[in-house]
Protein backbone atom coordinates (compact mmCIF):
# COMPACT_ATOMS: atom_id res chain seq x y z
CA UNK A 1 0.00 0.00 0.00
CA UNK A 2 2.79 2.41 0.95
CA UNK A 3 6.40 2.21 -0.16
CA UNK A 4 9.76 3.89 0.33
CA UNK A 5 12.10 2.21 -2.15
CA UNK A 6 12.31 -1.48 -1.30
CA UNK A 7 10.57 -0.97 2.08
CA UNK A 8 6.78 -1.26 1.93
CA UNK A 9 3.71 -1.60 4.15
CA UNK A 10 0.86 -3.87 3.10
CA UNK A 11 -2.15 -5.55 4.79
CA UNK A 12 -1.60 -8.69 6.84
CA UNK A 13 -2.13 -12.00 4.98
CA UNK A 14 -2.48 -15.45 6.63
CA UNK A 15 0.92 -16.55 5.30
CA UNK A 16 2.54 -13.86 7.48
CA UNK A 17 1.48 -15.59 10.68
CA UNK A 18 4.11 -18.35 11.11
CA UNK A 19 6.94 -15.79 11.09
CA UNK A 20 5.04 -13.48 13.43
CA UNK A 21 4.49 -16.39 15.80
CA UNK A 22 8.22 -17.14 15.80
CA UNK A 23 8.99 -13.52 16.78
CA UNK A 24 6.23 -13.57 19.39
CA UNK A 25 7.88 -16.37 21.35
CA UNK A 26 11.48 -15.26 20.68
CA UNK A 27 12.92 -14.25 24.05
CA UNK A 28 15.19 -11.50 22.66
CA UNK A 29 12.35 -9.94 20.69
CA UNK A 30 10.13 -10.11 23.75
CA UNK A 31 12.77 -8.35 25.86
CA UNK A 32 12.69 -5.19 23.78
CA UNK A 33 9.13 -5.13 22.56
CA UNK A 34 6.74 -6.38 25.22
CA UNK A 35 6.30 -5.43 28.86
CA UNK A 36 3.75 -8.18 29.47
CA UNK A 37 4.95 -11.53 30.82
CA UNK A 38 6.66 -13.88 28.38
CA UNK A 39 4.12 -16.69 27.99
CA UNK A 40 4.35 -20.10 26.27
CA UNK A 41 1.53 -19.18 23.93
CA UNK A 42 0.55 -22.04 21.61
CA UNK A 43 0.32 -21.68 17.84
CA UNK A 44 -3.40 -22.46 17.98
CA UNK A 45 -4.05 -19.79 20.55
CA UNK A 46 -1.92 -17.29 18.63
CA UNK A 47 -3.90 -17.89 15.42
CA UNK A 48 -7.19 -17.70 17.30
CA UNK A 49 -6.15 -14.42 18.87
CA UNK A 50 -5.06 -12.96 15.51
CA UNK A 51 -8.28 -13.94 13.72
CA UNK A 52 -10.45 -12.90 16.65
CA UNK A 53 -8.96 -9.44 16.65
CA UNK A 54 -11.32 -6.76 15.48
CA UNK A 55 -10.42 -5.81 11.93
CA UNK A 56 -11.46 -2.21 11.86
CA UNK A 57 -10.12 1.19 10.87
CA UNK A 58 -9.39 1.69 14.55
CA UNK A 59 -6.96 -1.21 14.66
CA UNK A 60 -4.62 -1.01 11.71
CA UNK A 61 -2.10 -3.75 11.17
CA UNK A 62 0.52 -3.61 8.42
CA UNK A 63 3.13 -6.13 7.39
CA UNK A 64 6.51 -4.52 6.67
CA UNK A 65 8.27 -5.94 3.63
CA UNK A 66 11.71 -5.49 2.13
CA UNK A 67 11.93 -6.54 -1.49
CA UNK A 68 8.56 -8.23 -1.04
CA UNK A 69 9.67 -10.35 1.93
CA UNK A 70 8.06 -9.91 5.35
CA UNK A 71 10.56 -8.39 7.80
CA UNK A 72 8.21 -7.20 10.53
CA UNK A 73 4.92 -5.54 11.27
CA UNK A 74 3.62 -2.22 12.52
CA UNK A 75 0.33 -1.05 13.93
CA UNK A 76 -1.77 2.00 14.69
CA UNK A 77 -4.04 1.19 17.62
CA UNK A 78 -5.87 2.82 20.53
CA UNK A 79 -7.47 5.39 18.28
CA UNK A 80 -8.80 8.28 20.33
CA UNK A 81 -11.56 9.88 18.28
CA UNK A 82 -11.83 12.87 20.61
CA UNK A 83 -8.17 13.88 20.85
CA UNK A 84 -7.43 12.52 17.35
CA UNK A 85 -4.48 10.44 18.46
CA UNK A 86 -3.31 6.85 18.12
CA UNK A 87 -0.52 4.63 19.39
CA UNK A 88 2.14 3.28 17.06
CA UNK A 89 3.69 -0.14 17.56
CA UNK A 90 6.38 -1.85 15.53
CA UNK A 91 8.31 -5.11 15.65
CA UNK A 92 11.11 -6.26 13.37
CA UNK A 93 12.58 -9.69 12.64
CA UNK A 94 15.89 -10.16 14.48
CA UNK A 95 17.86 -10.23 11.23
CA UNK A 96 16.17 -7.05 9.97
CA UNK A 97 17.39 -4.83 12.79
CA UNK A 98 20.12 -2.19 12.53
CA UNK A 99 19.39 -1.34 8.89
CA UNK A 100 17.10 1.69 9.32
CA UNK A 101 14.06 -0.38 8.32
CA UNK A 102 12.31 0.62 11.55
CA UNK A 103 12.76 4.32 10.91
CA UNK A 104 11.54 4.05 7.32
CA UNK A 105 8.51 1.97 8.32
CA UNK A 106 7.67 4.50 11.07
CA UNK A 107 7.89 7.35 8.57
CA UNK A 108 5.54 5.56 6.18
CA UNK A 109 3.09 4.87 8.99
CA UNK A 110 3.26 8.47 10.25
CA UNK A 111 2.60 9.79 6.73
CA UNK A 112 -0.47 7.56 6.65
CA UNK A 113 -1.61 8.60 10.14
CA UNK A 114 -1.38 12.33 9.51
CA UNK A 115 -2.20 12.46 5.78
CA UNK A 116 -4.89 9.76 5.43
CA UNK A 117 -6.31 9.64 8.94
CA UNK A 118 -6.07 13.32 9.83
CA UNK A 119 -4.61 12.63 13.26
CA UNK A 120 -3.35 15.35 15.60
CA UNK A 121 -0.82 13.21 17.44
CA UNK A 122 0.85 9.81 17.35
CA UNK A 123 2.54 8.35 20.42
CA UNK A 124 4.28 5.17 21.48
CA UNK A 125 5.66 3.40 24.50
CA UNK A 126 9.01 1.66 24.69
CA UNK A 127 11.24 0.12 27.30
CA UNK A 128 14.28 2.20 28.25
CA UNK A 129 16.54 -0.74 27.36
CA UNK A 130 15.41 -0.64 23.72
CA UNK A 131 17.98 1.98 22.71
CA UNK A 132 18.00 1.05 19.04
CA UNK A 133 14.25 1.51 18.97
CA UNK A 134 14.52 4.94 20.58
CA UNK A 135 17.12 6.02 18.00
CA UNK A 136 14.81 4.93 15.19
CA UNK A 137 11.82 6.72 16.74
CA UNK A 138 13.81 9.94 17.24
CA UNK A 139 15.04 9.76 13.65
CA UNK A 140 11.41 9.43 12.51
CA UNK A 141 10.50 12.60 14.45
CA UNK A 142 9.31 11.35 17.84
CA UNK A 143 10.22 13.32 20.96
CA UNK A 144 10.67 11.72 24.37
CA UNK A 145 7.90 12.99 26.64
CA UNK A 146 7.72 10.86 29.76
CA UNK A 147 9.97 8.44 31.58
CA UNK A 148 8.11 6.32 34.11
CA UNK A 149 10.66 5.09 36.57
CA UNK A 150 10.80 1.33 37.17
CA UNK A 151 7.47 0.84 35.42
CA UNK A 152 8.34 -2.49 33.77
CA UNK A 153 9.85 -5.76 34.92
CA UNK A 154 12.19 -7.09 32.26
CA UNK A 155 14.30 -10.21 32.66
CA UNK A 156 14.86 -9.98 36.39
CA UNK A 157 14.99 -6.24 36.97
CA UNK A 158 12.99 -3.07 36.89
CA UNK A 159 13.47 -0.77 33.91
CA UNK A 160 11.97 2.58 32.97
CA UNK A 161 9.18 2.91 30.45
CA UNK A 162 9.45 5.77 27.96
CA UNK A 163 6.67 7.37 26.00
CA UNK A 164 7.35 9.44 22.90
CA UNK A 165 5.11 11.56 20.73
CA UNK A 166 4.95 13.54 17.50
CA UNK A 167 2.39 16.24 16.74
CA UNK A 168 0.85 17.00 13.40
CA UNK A 169 2.64 20.37 13.06
CA UNK A 170 5.99 18.66 13.68
CA UNK A 171 5.25 16.11 10.96
CA UNK A 172 4.26 18.94 8.59
CA UNK A 173 7.51 20.81 9.35
CA UNK A 174 9.53 17.68 8.56
CA UNK A 175 7.72 17.28 5.25
CA UNK A 176 8.49 20.90 4.38
CA UNK A 177 12.18 20.33 5.06
CA UNK A 178 12.21 17.22 2.90
CA UNK A 179 10.48 19.05 0.07
CA UNK A 180 13.07 21.84 0.20
CA UNK A 181 16.00 19.51 0.71
CA UNK B 1 -12.37 -0.36 56.35
CA UNK B 2 -9.33 1.96 55.85
CA UNK B 3 -9.05 5.14 57.89
CA UNK B 4 -7.29 8.42 57.20
CA UNK B 5 -7.36 11.56 59.29
CA UNK B 6 -10.85 12.48 58.15
CA UNK B 7 -11.77 10.00 55.43
CA UNK B 8 -12.86 6.37 55.57
CA UNK B 9 -12.44 4.07 52.58
CA UNK B 10 -14.86 1.14 52.38
CA UNK B 11 -16.28 -1.20 49.70
CA UNK B 12 -18.78 0.36 47.31
CA UNK B 13 -22.43 -0.39 48.18
CA UNK B 14 -25.17 -0.54 45.58
CA UNK B 15 -26.96 2.38 47.21
CA UNK B 16 -23.81 4.51 46.65
CA UNK B 17 -24.20 4.28 42.90
CA UNK B 18 -26.72 7.13 42.32
CA UNK B 19 -24.48 9.59 44.21
CA UNK B 20 -21.30 8.40 42.49
CA UNK B 21 -23.05 8.53 39.14
CA UNK B 22 -24.16 12.14 39.71
CA UNK B 23 -20.59 13.10 40.60
CA UNK B 24 -19.27 11.37 37.47
CA UNK B 25 -21.53 13.04 34.92
CA UNK B 26 -21.21 16.54 36.38
CA UNK B 27 -19.61 18.33 33.40
CA UNK B 28 -17.21 20.50 35.41
CA UNK B 29 -15.92 17.53 37.37
CA UNK B 30 -15.77 15.42 34.22
CA UNK B 31 -13.69 17.96 32.33
CA UNK B 32 -11.37 18.57 35.26
CA UNK B 33 -10.63 14.90 35.82
CA UNK B 34 -11.29 13.01 32.62
CA UNK B 35 -9.55 12.89 29.25
CA UNK B 36 -12.32 10.90 27.54
CA UNK B 37 -15.34 12.36 25.80
CA UNK B 38 -18.22 13.57 27.96
CA UNK B 39 -21.27 11.56 26.93
CA UNK B 40 -24.75 10.88 28.33
CA UNK B 41 -23.87 7.60 29.99
CA UNK B 42 -27.13 5.94 31.10
CA UNK B 43 -27.31 4.96 34.76
CA UNK B 44 -27.76 1.30 33.77
CA UNK B 45 -24.41 1.50 31.97
CA UNK B 46 -22.80 2.88 35.12
CA UNK B 47 -24.23 -0.04 37.13
CA UNK B 48 -22.69 -2.48 34.66
CA UNK B 49 -19.38 -0.64 34.87
CA UNK B 50 -19.48 -0.97 38.64
CA UNK B 51 -20.26 -4.70 38.42
CA UNK B 52 -17.33 -5.19 36.10
CA UNK B 53 -14.96 -3.28 38.39
CA UNK B 54 -16.21 -5.15 41.45
CA UNK B 55 -15.54 -8.49 39.74
CA UNK B 56 -11.90 -7.61 39.11
CA UNK B 57 -9.04 -7.73 41.56
CA UNK B 58 -8.94 -3.97 41.36
CA UNK B 59 -9.35 -1.95 44.52
CA UNK B 60 -12.45 0.18 44.26
CA UNK B 61 -13.51 2.17 47.35
CA UNK B 62 -16.22 4.56 48.37
CA UNK B 63 -14.93 7.49 50.40
CA UNK B 64 -16.84 8.75 53.45
CA UNK B 65 -16.40 11.71 55.77
CA UNK B 66 -18.43 11.66 59.01
CA UNK B 67 -20.64 8.95 57.54
CA UNK B 68 -21.41 10.90 54.37
CA UNK B 69 -20.44 9.57 50.96
CA UNK B 70 -18.18 12.14 49.21
CA UNK B 71 -16.87 10.15 46.25
CA UNK B 72 -14.82 7.21 45.15
CA UNK B 73 -11.20 6.24 44.66
CA UNK B 74 -9.46 3.25 43.14
CA UNK B 75 -6.31 1.41 42.26
CA UNK B 76 -6.88 0.06 38.79
CA UNK B 77 -5.05 -1.65 35.95
CA UNK B 78 -3.01 -3.69 38.38
CA UNK B 79 0.11 -5.10 36.70
CA UNK B 80 0.86 -8.45 38.34
CA UNK B 81 4.30 -8.72 36.79
CA UNK B 82 5.76 -5.26 37.44
CA UNK B 83 3.60 -4.83 40.54
CA UNK B 84 2.15 -1.42 39.82
CA UNK B 85 -1.26 0.18 39.46
CA UNK B 86 -2.95 3.43 38.47
CA UNK B 87 -4.55 5.60 41.12
CA UNK B 88 -7.76 7.54 40.56
CA UNK B 89 -10.02 9.75 42.66
CA UNK B 90 -13.38 11.35 42.00
CA UNK B 91 -15.24 13.50 44.54
CA UNK B 92 -18.56 15.25 44.27
CA UNK B 93 -18.26 18.98 43.57
CA UNK B 94 -19.37 20.01 47.06
CA UNK B 95 -16.50 18.01 48.58
CA UNK B 96 -13.63 19.32 46.49
CA UNK B 97 -10.95 21.68 47.81
CA UNK B 98 -11.26 20.59 51.44
CA UNK B 99 -8.09 18.52 51.75
CA UNK B 100 -9.91 15.19 51.52
CA UNK B 101 -7.93 14.41 48.38
CA UNK B 102 -4.54 14.29 50.09
CA UNK B 103 -6.00 12.34 52.99
CA UNK B 104 -7.47 9.80 50.57
CA UNK B 105 -4.30 9.53 48.45
CA UNK B 106 -2.21 8.75 51.54
CA UNK B 107 -4.60 6.03 52.69
CA UNK B 108 -4.67 4.53 49.22
CA UNK B 109 -0.86 4.56 48.89
CA UNK B 110 -0.48 2.92 52.28
CA UNK B 111 -2.90 0.23 51.09
CA UNK B 112 -1.05 -0.14 47.76
CA UNK B 113 2.41 -0.58 49.26
CA UNK B 114 1.75 -2.22 52.61
CA UNK B 115 -1.33 -4.35 51.90
CA UNK B 116 -0.96 -5.11 48.18
CA UNK B 117 2.85 -5.18 48.03
CA UNK B 118 3.04 -2.95 44.98
CA UNK B 119 6.34 -1.55 43.70
CA UNK B 120 4.97 1.59 42.11
CA UNK B 121 1.79 3.64 41.74
CA UNK B 122 1.19 6.04 38.85
CA UNK B 123 -1.42 8.35 37.45
CA UNK B 124 -2.07 10.78 34.63
CA UNK B 125 -3.52 14.20 35.34
CA UNK B 126 -4.59 17.03 33.04
CA UNK B 127 -1.99 19.81 33.09
CA UNK B 128 -4.83 22.27 33.69
CA UNK B 129 -5.73 20.59 36.99
CA UNK B 130 -3.09 22.39 39.04
CA UNK B 131 -4.65 21.74 42.44
CA UNK B 132 -4.75 17.98 41.84
CA UNK B 133 -1.09 17.97 40.77
CA UNK B 134 -0.16 19.86 43.94
CA UNK B 135 -2.05 17.33 46.06
CA UNK B 136 -0.30 14.39 44.36
CA UNK B 137 3.11 16.04 44.74
CA UNK B 138 2.42 16.63 48.44
CA UNK B 139 1.81 12.89 48.80
CA UNK B 140 5.12 11.91 47.20
CA UNK B 141 4.29 11.66 43.51
CA UNK B 142 7.11 12.74 41.20
CA UNK B 143 6.51 14.51 37.88
CA UNK B 144 7.77 12.11 35.18
CA UNK B 145 7.00 14.20 32.13
CA UNK B 146 4.09 15.25 30.01
CA UNK B 147 2.29 13.72 27.05
CA UNK B 148 1.93 16.75 24.83
CA UNK B 149 -1.59 17.64 23.65
CA UNK B 150 -2.75 14.14 24.52
CA UNK B 151 -6.22 15.19 25.68
CA UNK B 152 -8.91 17.34 24.09
CA UNK B 153 -10.93 19.18 26.73
CA UNK B 154 -13.70 21.71 26.03
CA UNK B 155 -12.23 23.06 22.83
CA UNK B 156 -8.48 22.82 23.34
CA UNK B 157 -5.71 20.28 23.42
CA UNK B 158 -4.21 19.83 26.87
CA UNK B 159 -1.06 18.06 28.05
CA UNK B 160 -1.36 15.03 30.31
CA UNK B 161 1.14 15.01 33.15
CA UNK B 162 2.43 11.59 34.21
CA UNK B 163 3.31 11.17 37.89
CA UNK B 164 4.63 8.17 39.78
CA UNK B 165 5.75 7.17 43.25
CA UNK B 166 7.97 4.20 44.07
CA UNK B 167 7.61 1.96 47.07
CA UNK B 168 11.08 2.92 48.35
CA UNK B 169 10.21 6.63 48.17
CA UNK B 170 6.98 6.05 50.03
CA UNK B 171 8.69 3.97 52.72
CA UNK B 172 11.44 6.57 53.15
CA UNK B 173 8.84 9.31 53.65
CA UNK B 174 6.13 7.49 55.59
CA UNK B 175 7.28 3.92 56.16
CA UNK B 176 8.49 3.93 59.76
CA UNK B 177 5.04 3.45 61.14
Amino acid sequence: MFADGEIALRPLVPDDLPARYAWRIDTQTHLISDSRPLLPITWERFVEHQSGRVKSPDHEDFTITRGGQQVGYCQLVLYDNLARSAMLGISLAPDARGQHIGRRACELLLDHAFRDRGLHRVWLGTSSINEAGQRAYRAAGFIEETRERERSWVDGRYVDEIRMGILRREWEARRGEHAQG
Amino acid sequence: MLKGERVTLRPVRLDDLPTLYDALIDPDTWHATNDTALWPMPFAEYEQLHAKRAAEEAAEFSVEVDGELIGRCALWQLDDLARNANLGINFGRAHQGKGYGKDTIRVLLDYAFNKRNLHRVQLEVLATNVSAMAAYAACGFVDEGRLREHAYVTGAWVDLVVMGVLRKEWLAAYGGR
